[in-house]
Order: structure tokens, then C-alpha cells, then sequence
């Protein structure tokens, strides 16, 4: 995925949200909405990061908490903790996330890649960094990062890796 | 409008036009139904090749095929079951009997229709070439008198000179129409286009069910006329009216007229005498009844073409409507017509429905679930008199006060201001007041629309529901086929005992479920039946049965697969297990029988000595597994050694909707499979006891294994959970007894909900699946609620169990 960014010309765009004190951004065509998060039904047979299922609109779709799956302290849901919905092939998976903060477009220029170590890591789901007035944000890859397959690699990354621990680079 | 579809030699198939690929697609259905009607006529043959049933029906199907192989453009293929027709036409006639060395070279010509049909679904035309076959077939016929008088044909078939049994006597009720031709005349309703293509397809349809021995106008000059009101015609059949007016009714007709027998007409019979005359027939030697016929037929084709109303209908017939021909009559005369009526739809498009349906029942449960939950809020006594009441007061207490300060008199003027204030305010409650009275009358009728709502939607859900059910038949009768094949092939006598053809099951299912009866049956033949030998040796028949049996159980449709063969052999099954390091030795040996038969299920398991292209490879018997409980079904082994062994597959009777049991446990709701509840009990905390900490409790003396939602499953958000109810030892516990497979298992909840249809979704689809949990449900509040898998939650259950107990050694 970062190289088809950095291959396309105008500046793309982003959603952020945030976790924790940092500022993350998916891209803008893999949402499928935003919602403010409905009951969860809880499950059994899951790692903590998943909270449950939750019905869309007719549809059970999973919902995974993104602050347990990167291993940070977990934190209560509040008026602005929200749903993100996003579409990974063809399954439909909600994350939750402390808060979605706004559109970001950003030029591919801006746009540096993940650093070596983080790549050789296998944290794929780094998609790049960007740096705006706000401060730097880490662009994720939602197949890399939601794909039922791979998240407890990212669980385990996000627990040993040391390359994208928000708490040491701010 | 015609021209281009109703010249078939044009048509070369590939190119199509719109018109006649709809028609193709009635085609490719109805030669596939016919070739296995066809198949089981001849296995049938084989074993009787006198069964004048059989054999009508399989000249019938060639004879049917034919027509509308030609009717589609398809020369070569129709030549070709003209060809078989032509044999066939021996055997029905009795000149010639089918052998089982013919039988096996027809069933390879069915095989060659079967792939001309599936090239054709798969949009390749290609006829193949058949002149193989066709040369083989006719090396077989030695020199055949065949008569090319098509007239005698009809008669002849109705009753074989050489059958010691005239099929004419065994149907008494057919008599009537026996003696001779039945004129019909159609009439198409007005302007209708494409009429010459209706008339074709009559012909076709009635040839299927007799002989068309005349048309008016000719069927070959038909193509010239584009409005077509009238078409008349001859049939020589053995059926009765009404069939043939069902056969004889398609879309576009607008009356049917059936004139009596022509011949008989033609000799001016009275009308006892019509009736007497198959009295005859039964007695006199059959040469009587065919003579007579070879020569009445023919003038009465003539009459039928020059003064189609001179036959008057004999009164043996007495249908008035021939006469009168009134629709409101022809009308009621065809209102059975329909009951055998169908449409074929794609299945994709019933799941759709299907599927819609689903939501619907589940959003109607919503609303039924928000109207409930208003309906406190509307109840007369409570909040609507509470604010009569308190304006009431309100108003009392104001003129109380006004009288005081009348009698002051001190500042009327603002006072009064104040209580015109206070009474504007009044009026504005009692306004409020009475919206809320309109509202409440709103409410209750929106709880009569919701209950209404949900009567049509059960309804509806219902009906889609049986849209969807077709009978196992045809999948069980495939199997006929199959046997025969398989056990020529091993040198084994197999006889397939088929029974309960009738029941009823999720088209889906049926779809599904060929692959794994057919492994169970040609595992049966493989490895449950010995030899021939073998067999008589142990004082068996030789002849080995295999018997596969559908019924209805509740809710449920069970399948059995029984072969009388030699069981399964433990002994084998225990070698190989502790070969395959899947068991110890110590562990098979403490294993009961029926535990050891179920390593079977048991991936990359086969006892199969001589690995054969049929089974024993080891991979069929966990996926026979698999696939059944892909389709929420189970399937169980029971071996009796010496005796055979029986498969019994059980599945829902659809998988759309599961009537489940709902519950409460701290975690949330859950659904179970009302098929999976054995007994929901109440116990009393003396009638549990822990052994070696194993939860157990005694009903009615049968120790069974206790567990909860907790101890089963591994809840990573447990850590909330309160331990309010450890102090409540005092209290019954309800449990409900799960079983599957033969085990029971007992579940703690904490309380039971009640009984819900629930339509099931799986998780997978947009996660992963769980083990234990077979899928999940929108509740009626919009919350999803998990659905319990009963056998794998006893199997879990169970590894916990030996986990448990592994680690305290």
C-alpha cells in the first residue's frame, strides 16, 4: 500500500483518530462509516482485543478495540470514544478507537515511509508517517492491521516492537 | 414475430435467439428429470424387462426427447433417441426383450445425452457424435419387424398381444378412452403470438403421454400461421380426460375441447355399447381388440380433419363441456389442472427471498419488542388520569382562591391577570391532555398493526420456507445408478431398498448432502458387504442390501444408511489407531465399542486394506463429518459386528430458522437449538456433588457433568464479572441438559428467557468461527445474541475435562 501512495499524485485522504496521546489515520476508501458504538455482545474463545460482535444494520460484524490491540491501558467508553467500520475483503469489522479528530489530506510527498526496522519487524500495517502541524501521525494499513488472520501478530508486535511505542515518541 | 424462432433446423443452438433460450432453459430441466426417469425405468427393466410400466415410461421419456431434441434444432441428438425409441418401441411391443447387456448400452446413451445437456448448460452446442453408440445399438438388433404403420403403435402399446396381462385391465378406470383415438380440440385465446411454437409444445407434451396421430392444422405447416386460433388433434392414449387436459393445458389456451373416441363414434356405437365393449376387451384374446382398430382409426382421422363436430361425444364421456365449450366452464373443468402446476426459479434468487424474509421476522420482532416496552407508558390508569387528575386539582384549588380574594377585594385587576394567566396554562394542560389520549388511541392501534404484521410475516416467512422444500427422492433414486455401477464393479450383488422418497427437505440441503451419502454408500459396498461368498458362507443372502430411509422426526429430517454387511471391526480400528499414534494402547483399551467405532470421524483415518478409486483414502468419512455439520446436521455410527452397520444423519428442516431456547448468563444472552435440550431442570444444591471437582448432578440417578457458561468457555472480559450469586447456595440452580451424539452434558444459566425462532447468522462471515458457538442472532432489541454449538460444547467439555484431570497427575 505505501507504494501506491507514493505513487499517486494528489494528496489523499485520511481519517485520524486518536489513541492514547497519539494521533493515528486510516485511509479515507477503506471506512465504510463512523458509528458511536452500539451494545457489544461479548464472546468467548477471543483474545482480549476483541470485544464482541455487534449488529450493524442486520449485520453481525466483530468489533475490535484497538487500544487492547496495540497494548495499551484500556480506558472506559465515553462521548467520544467511536466505531470505526471498516471493510477488510470481504468482511465488515468495527474498531473502537478513543476519537475520531478529522478528514486529513495529506500530500504523498509528506508522506515518509516506515523506517527500515519497523518493516523488518514484519509490522506491515505501518503504512507511513506524516508530519502536520499537529504533530505526527501514523498512518495505518487496514487489511494489515484488521485482517482476522494477522491481528494477533499485530497484538504481539504492538507488545514487543519497540519501533511505534506512542509513549516514547510522541 | 415468428419467423426466427420457429424454424428449429435454422437454429443451431449456439446462436439462440432470446425467445428460444427461455424455452432452452425448460429444456435442459426437463431432459435432466427425464434421463433419470429414464435410468430408473431401466434399472427397473433389468431386473422385470416385461414391466409394461417400465417400459411404457421409457419409450414415453426417448419418445419425448426426441421431440423436443427437434424441437430445439438438435438433429443429431434427436435422431439419435429416435434411434433408442425405435428400440425401445421393440420391447414395448413385445418382439424383442432388453437385455442386460443392452441395458448397460443404453444407460451409456443416457450418459451421452447427460453430457449433450451439461455441454449445453455450460453454453457449448456441440451435439458430439453418437454414430458409435448408434452402430453399437444397432449390431444389437438383429433383424426387427419393425412397422412403420405409426397408427398401429398406440394401440399396440396399450395392450401387448404377447402380455398375458393387458395393461388396460389393471386400470379399469382408463377403459372408457381404451378403444380408440380422443379428438381434442384447443383453443387459443385471441391474438395470442408465438400460437404455432404453443401448438408445438401441445404436441410434445401430449406425445409424452400417448400417440398424436392427427393434427389440423398439420403441425409441420404450423410455422405459417401466425394467429393461430384453433388446433385440433388426435391422441391415442390410455389416459384419462383430466390428465390429458393438464398435459394438453399450457399457458395461452383458452379452452380445451375433448371430443369422445372418434373410432368408436365412427361405428356408431350406442352408448352401452361403449361401455361394454372394454368388457369385451378383457375377455376376447387381445388380437380382436387391435384388429378392428388398425382399420377404424384411420376414417376417423379423416372425420376429425373434415367435420370435427360430427363425433358427438358418447355418453360414456358425459362432459358437457364440449359442447358448450363456456371458459367458466372449461374454467372449474381445469381448476385441478394447477395443483402439479410449477416454476422454476433460481435458487440464488429464493435465498435472497429467503434471506429478506429473515430480516423482516427479525425487524417485526424489533417492533413487536418497542411496542411492549411503550406499552407501560400508555396504560390508561397510570400516566394519562394522573395529569387529568392533577389539572383537576389544579382547577379546584384556583377557584378556591378566587373566591377568597373576591371577598378581599384587594387589587382585582392584577389578580385577575393572574388568573386568566394561570388558566390559559390550564387549558393548555388539558390540550396536552388530550394529545396524549389521541396518542394513546394511536398506540393501541399501532399494536394491532404490529400484531397483524407479525401474523403476515409468520406467514410469509413460512411460505418462502416451503418454496424452498423438495422431496429426497430424486437424490436417493441417483444412488440406484450409482450401486449398480460400483457393485458390478467389485463383484458384489448389492439391491438399493429406497424408502421415504416423499420427505421433505431445504433444497439447499439436498444439494449438499449428494457427496456424503454417496461416500456412505459407496463406503458400505466397499467395506460393509463382504463377497458373495463370504455372504453365504455366514448364511447371509447373497445379495447384500443397502437401504437409505428419509423421515420426518419433529423437527428434524433423519436420513439412514443401512448396508447388512459385516459391521465395522473395533479390532481393526484399534490397531490402526494406536498405529496411527493417534490413541495409546492402554487408551483403546479403556475405550467402550461405540467409542472406538467413532474414531472413524477421525481425519486421515481409513482401515481400507487395498486403498480402491472408490473409498480408502482416508479422507472421507471427517468430511462425510464436516459437511453434515456444515449443514447443522450430525451423524452418528452404529456397528453391530456380523450384522452391518447404519448411518444416521440428522438434519434441521431448514437452515434459515432454528427454533432455540433462549437464556441469560452473565456474559449475555445465548441462544441453544431446541433439538440440542434434553430436559431443562431445577436442582437443589444437595443434588450436586463435586467428583475429583468435577461438577456433577444426579437426575433422577443419571450422573451427568456440570458445567457453566464461565468454566466452559474462556471469557478474556470475565474480570468484571460480580460473584454475587456464591452466596446463594440456598437457591435452586435451573440446568439445562444438553445433548449431541449420544452425550449429555448439563449447563448452569443463570435464567431462562423462553422459546424463539431465530434466524441464524454466522460469524465467520465477518470474523472467524468460534469453537462452541455455531453462529449469532439479532435480538429483538437490536443486541446480538450468540448461539450455542451442543456437540461441540460437550466435546469441549469433555478435553477441559481430560485436561483438567492430566494436570492434577
Amino acid at each position: 500500500m505505501s507504494e501506491s501512495m507514493a505513487q499517486a499524485r494528489s494528496s489523499m485522504q485520511f481519517v485520524g483518530f486518536r489513541l492514547a496521546d497519539q494521533m493515528y489515520a486510516f485511509r479515507i476508501e477503506g471506512i465504510q462509516e463512523i458509528v458511536i458504538p452500539d451494545r457489544v455482545t461479548q464472546m468467548p474463545q477471543v483474545p482480549d482485543y476483541v470485544e464482541g460482535v455487534s449488529n450493524l444494520r442486520g449485520t453481525i460484524i466483530p468489533i475490535i478495540n484497538l487500544r487492547r490491540l496495540f497494548d495499551l491501558e484500556s480506558k472506559p467508553k465515553d462521548d467520544e470514544t467511536r466505531t470505526i467500520v471498516v471493510n477488510v475483503g470481504p468482511r465488515t469489522i468495527g474498531c473502537t478507537v478513543d476519537a475520531v479528530t478529522q478528514v486529513i489530506k495529506i500530500a504523498p510527498e509528506s508522506i515518509q515511509s516506515a523506517p527500515d526496522i519497523v518493516k523488518a519487524d514484519g509490522a506491515a500495517y505501518i503504512a507511513g508517517f506524516a508530519k502536520l502541524e499537529s504533530g505526527l501521525v501514523i498512518l495505518l494499513d487496514i487489511g494489515e492491521l484488521l485482517d482476522p488472520a494477522k491481528l494477533d501478530q499485530v497484538r504481539e508486535l504492538a507488545r514487543h516492537g519497540v519501533s511505534i511505542n506512542p509513549t516514547t515518541s510522541p | 414475430m415468428g419467423s426466427d424462432t420457429n424454424n428449429p433446423a435454422n437454429e443451431s443452438g449456439s446462436s439462440s435467439s432470446d425467445d428460444l433460450s427461455e424455452y432452452m432453459q425448460v429444456f435442459l430441466d426437463e431432459s435432466a428429470e427425464e434421463l433419470d426417469s429414464l435410468v430408473e425405468a431401466i434399472l427397473l427393466l433389468e431386473d422385470d424387462p416385461q414391466n409394461a410400466d417400465a417400459l411404457n415410461k421409457s419409450f414415453r421419456m426417448l419418445h419425448s426427447l426426441k421431440g423436443s431434441c427437434g424441437m430445439m434444432g438438435f438433429e443429431v441428438v434427436g435422431d439419435f433417441a429416435h434411434t433408442l425409441e425405435d428400440r425401445f418401441e421393440n420391447y414395448r411391443s413385445g418382439k424383442d426383450l432388453l437385455d442386460r447387456d443392452t441395458a448397460t448400452l443404453v444407460l451409456k446413451c443416457v450418459d451421452y445425452f447427460r453430457a449433450f445437456i451439461d455441454r449445453l448448460r455450460k453454453g457449448n452446442a456441440s451435439e458430439g457424435d453418437p454414430s458409435e453408440l448408434k452402430q453399437q445399438l444397432e449390431s444389437r438388433s438383429e433383424k426387427t419387424l419393425f412397422i412403420p404403420e405409426r397408427l398401429l403403435r398406440g394401440p399396440v402399446a396399450v395392450s401387448p398381444p404377447t402380455h398375458s396381462i393387458p395393461v388396460a385391465v389393471s386400470k379399469p378406470v382408463a377403459v372408457p378412452t381404451l378403444s380408440g383415438g380422443i379428438l381434442i380440440k384447443i383453443k387459443f385465446k385471441p391474438g395470442l403470438q408465438l400460437a404455432d411454437l404453443k401448438a408445438r409444445l401441445i404436441v410434445s407434451r401430449l406425445s409424452s403421454i400417448g400417440e398424436v396421430v392427427e393434427c389440423e392444422p398439420k403441425i409441420e405447416d404450423v410455422r405459417s400461421f401466425d394467429d393461430l386460433p384453433l388446433f385440433s388433434l388426435t391422441l391415442l392414449t390410455d389416459r384419462k380426460l383430466d390428465e390429458i387436459r393438464k398435459f394438453a393445458h399450457v399457458d395461452g389456451v383458452e379452452s380445451i375441447e375433448m371430443g369422445g373416441q372418434v373410432a368408436s363414434a365412427e361405428s356408431t356405437a350406442p352408448a352401452t355399447e361403449v361401455l361394454a365393449t372394454p368388457v369385451k376387451h378383457e375377455s376376447t384374446p387381445d388380437t380382436v381388440s387391435v384388429k378392428p382398430l388398425k382399420e377404424e382409426t384411420k376414417p376417423s382421422s379423416d372425420s376429425a380433419e373434415g367435420t370435427p363436430q360430427s363425433p358427438l361425444p358418447p355418453a360414456s364421456i358425459s362432459k358437457p363441456v364440449a359442447k358448450t365449450t363456456s371458459p367458466a366452464v372449461s374454467e372449474t373443468a381445469d381448476a385441478k389442472a394447477p395443483v402439479n402446476e410449477t416454476l422454476r426459479i433460481d435458487i440464488e434468487r429464493l435465498d435472497r427471498l429467503m434471506n429478506l424474509t429473515g430480516e423482516l421476522v427479525v425487524t417485526n420482532a424489533r417492533f413487536a419488542q418497542i411496542t411492549a416496552d411503550m406499552s407501560p407508558v400508555f396504560r390508561r390508569n397510570s400516566v394519562f388520569n394522573k395529569s387529568k387528575d392533577v389539572t383537576d386539582r389544579l382547577r379546584q384549588r384556583l377557584e378556591l382562591v378566587r373566591q377568597h380574594m373576591s371577598s378581599s377585594k384587594f387589587a382585582e385587576e392584577s389578580w385577575n391577570s393572574i388568573f386568566h394567566g394561570l388558566e390559559d396554562e390550564l387549558e393548555g394542560l388539558d390540550q396536552q391532555t388530550a394529545m396524549f389520549n389521541e396518542g394513546h388511541r394511536h398506540f393501541l392501534q399501532i399494536t394491532e398493526a404490529v400484531d397483524q404484521l407479525t401474523r403476515v410475516s409468520k406467514n410469509l416467512q413460512r411460505g418462502v420456507l416451503n418454496t424452498r422444500m423438495v422431496p429426497v427422492g430424486p437424490l436417493l433414486n441417483r444412488f440406484k445408478r450409482v450401486i449398480r455401477d460400483i457393485s458390478v464393479e467389485r463383484g458384489k450383488r448389492v439391491q438399493l431398498l429406497v424408502h421415504g422418497e416423499n420427505t421433505e427437505l431445504d433444497r439447499r440441503m439436498i444439494d449438499s448432502l449428494g457427496d456424503p451419502l454417496l461416500h456412505l454408500v459407496r463406503n458400505s459396498i466397499d467395506h460393509g458387504l463382504e463377497s458373495p461368498e463370504q455372504r453365504v458362507a455366514c448364511g447371509k443372502p447373497e445379495v447384500g442390501t443397502i437401504s437409505i430411509e428419509a423421515s420426518h422426526r419433529g423437527n428434524n429430517v433423519l436420513i439412514t444408511v443401512r448396508d447388512d454387511g459385516g459391521g465395522i471391526s473395533s479390532e481393526k480400528i484399534r490397531a490402526r489407531v494406536v498405529s496411527r499414534g493417534i490413541a495409546t494402547e492402554s487408551q483403546v483399551r479403556e475405550m467402550s465399542e461405540q467409542q472406538i467405532v467413532d474414531y472413524i470421524w477421525h481425519p486421515g483415518f481409513s482401515t481400507a486394506e487395498q486403498v480402491t478409486d472408490i473409498s480408502g483414502r482416508g479422507v472421507g468419512m471427517d468430511i462425510v463429518r464436516s459437511t453434515i455439520t456444515s449443514l447443522s446436521g450430525t451423524i452418528d455410527v452404529v456397528s453391530i459386528p456380523g450384522q452391518g452397520t447404519t448411518f444416521t444423519i440428522r438434519l434441521p428442516l431448514t437452515l434459515a430458522i432454528i427454533r432455540s431456547l433462549l437464556i441469560r448468563n452473565r456474559n449475555g444472552h445465548f441462544s441453544i437449538p431446541i433439538d440440542d435440550v434434553r430436559e431443562i431442570v431445577s436442582i437443589s444444591p444437595d443434588q450436586i456433588h463435586a467428583v475429583h471437582r468435577h461438577l456433577t448432578i444426579d437426575v433422577r440417578g443419571e450422573l451427568i457433568s456440570l458445567v457453566t457458561m464461565e468454566n466452559i468457555f474462556d471469557w478474556n472480559v470475565s474480570a468484571e464479572s460480580d460473584l454475587k450469586d456464591g452466596n446463594a447456595s440456598s437457591r435452586n440452580i435451573n440446568v439445562v441438559l444438553l445433548y449431541s451424539r449420544g452425550r449429555t452434558l448439563g449447563l448452569r444459566v443463570d435464567s431462562l428467557v423462553g422459546r424463539a425462532d431465530i434466524v441464524i447468522k454466522s460469524l465467520s462471515e465477518n470474523f472467524v468461527a468460534i469453537r462452541g458457538l455455531s453462529g449469532a442472532s439479532i435480538m429483538g432489541d437490536g443486541t446480538v445474541c450468540l448461539m450455542l454449538d451442543c456437540a461441540s460444547l460437550i466435546e469441549l467439555a469433555s478435553e477441559r475435562a481430560v485436561a483438567h484431570g492430566a494436570g492434577r497427575r
